[in-house]
């Protein structure tokens, strides 16, 4: 026993991104198996991969608890999602409902580490301010594309400007700047400290591995490419603001508009 | 898009009975991560801050989760035995 561990030890040290990948590999299997096997199995692997990486990040300090604590979150976000009963309700209000126990958790998190928001790129791009804007126009389009590929319900019951104006507030916060805050600003932030620029890859396929549950290839492939065009984007830039505009129109765009100009 | 809500569009959670299951193992997650950070707690150790804070960025959030599935379930019974909905 002894020997296996100061094997597992020295094989660690001598490849660092050896655990944070396996934990993302596990990861990417239990959104996988949501739709394979079900929810219960993908709530276990989730919910026990959830407990390894409390009890991984609370055992390291720096670099190492970033990383771990980081990868908490894409867990934490499908048990989450698979704990809310959110069935029956408009959705709207399941966005709010299960984007603000996320964001309870990114802030934990970000505490943990002591981030701050200009650590994360939530910062004023202005040195980068075309860069952006041309990435938030790019979320217009994607959201057409994304309508056209799974034909989503409307979120919102008419196009009045009441609904229109709540719809693309919740929307934004509870969804779209929460989702890239977590993917974007802290896990890609923590993963390229251990894999380098690979993060960007690694995120964009967790990222497009929380879409498995939408049952369309074309999508979940859609979504990998946004990951890497945002993931690259934040990367290159430093500033998260351009992703967020980008995926808040992507998603009001597919879920508030299009659904109503196509039908 | 929206990863947080997709694993419902694709209709995975509509059965009531898998529902419940999901409901009650999420917070059977909640009490086992507060059962481990009071036990972590109780030993005085004097890494035990580092462990709480990192244990309370799952416990929180899952606490209102939890809140949540109380409210949710007492507006449906409520609903089906008080009011005869369903």
């Amino acid at each position: 026993m002894n020997q296996v561990s100061t094997f597992l030890r020295l094989y660690t040290r001598q490849i660092p991104w050896l655990v944070p990948a396996l934990y993302a590999a596990g990861i990417i299997t239990g959104e996988v198996l949501l739709v394979a096997v079900g929810p219960a199995a993908a709530l276990t692997v989730h919910g026990t991969l959830l407990t390894l990486l409390i009890l991984h990040a609370a055992s390291h300090e720096g670099v190492k608890r970033l990383v771990y604590s980081a990868l908490m979150l894409h867990p934490l976000l499908r048990v989450i999602s698979l704990g809310v009963p959110t069935t029956g309700l408009p959705p709207l209000v399941q966005h709010a409902m299960l984007g603000a126990p996320l964001w309870l958790a990114l802030v934990l998190i970000m505490r943990v580490n002591q981030t701050t928001p200009a650590g994360i790129g939530l910062t004023p791009a202005r040195q980068s301010l075309g860069w952006q804007i041309g990435l938030a126009l790019l979320g217009w389009p994607l959201g057409l594309v994304a309508a056209l590929i799974i034909h989503p319900a409307p979120a919102i019951a008419s196009l009045s400007p009441v609904n229109l104006g709540l719809g693309v507030l919740i929307i934004t916060v509870f969804s779209s700047a929460v989702e890239e805050v977590l993917f974007r600003g802290v896990l890609q932030t923590a993963l390229t400290h251990a894999f380098g620029v690979y993060g960007i890859l690694v995120t964009s396929l967790m990222f497009a591995s929380a879409y498995v549950g939408t049952l369309s290839l074309p999508f979940v492939l859609l979504m990998g490419a946004v990951g890497l065009v945002f993931g690259w984007a934040v990367y290159r830039t430093g500033s998260l603001w351009g992703a967020i505009a980008a995926h808040s129109l992507l998603t009001c765009g597919a879920l508030l508009i299009w659904p109503f100009i196509l039908r | 898009m929206t990863a947080l809500i997709n694993s419902m569009t694709s209709g995975l959670l509509d059965s009531p009975v898998m529902n419940t299951t999901l409901n009650i193992s999420v917070i059977l997650v909640f009490l086992g991560l507060l059962l481990i950070r009071e036990f972590i707690r109780s030993t005085g150790d004097s890494r035990a801050d580092g462990w709480i804070k990192v244990l309370n960025a799952a416990i929180f959030p899952l606490l209102v989760v939890f809140l949540m599935v109380i409210v949710l379930r007492f507006r449906l019974i409520f609903e089906i035995h008080v009011l005869g909905v369903l």
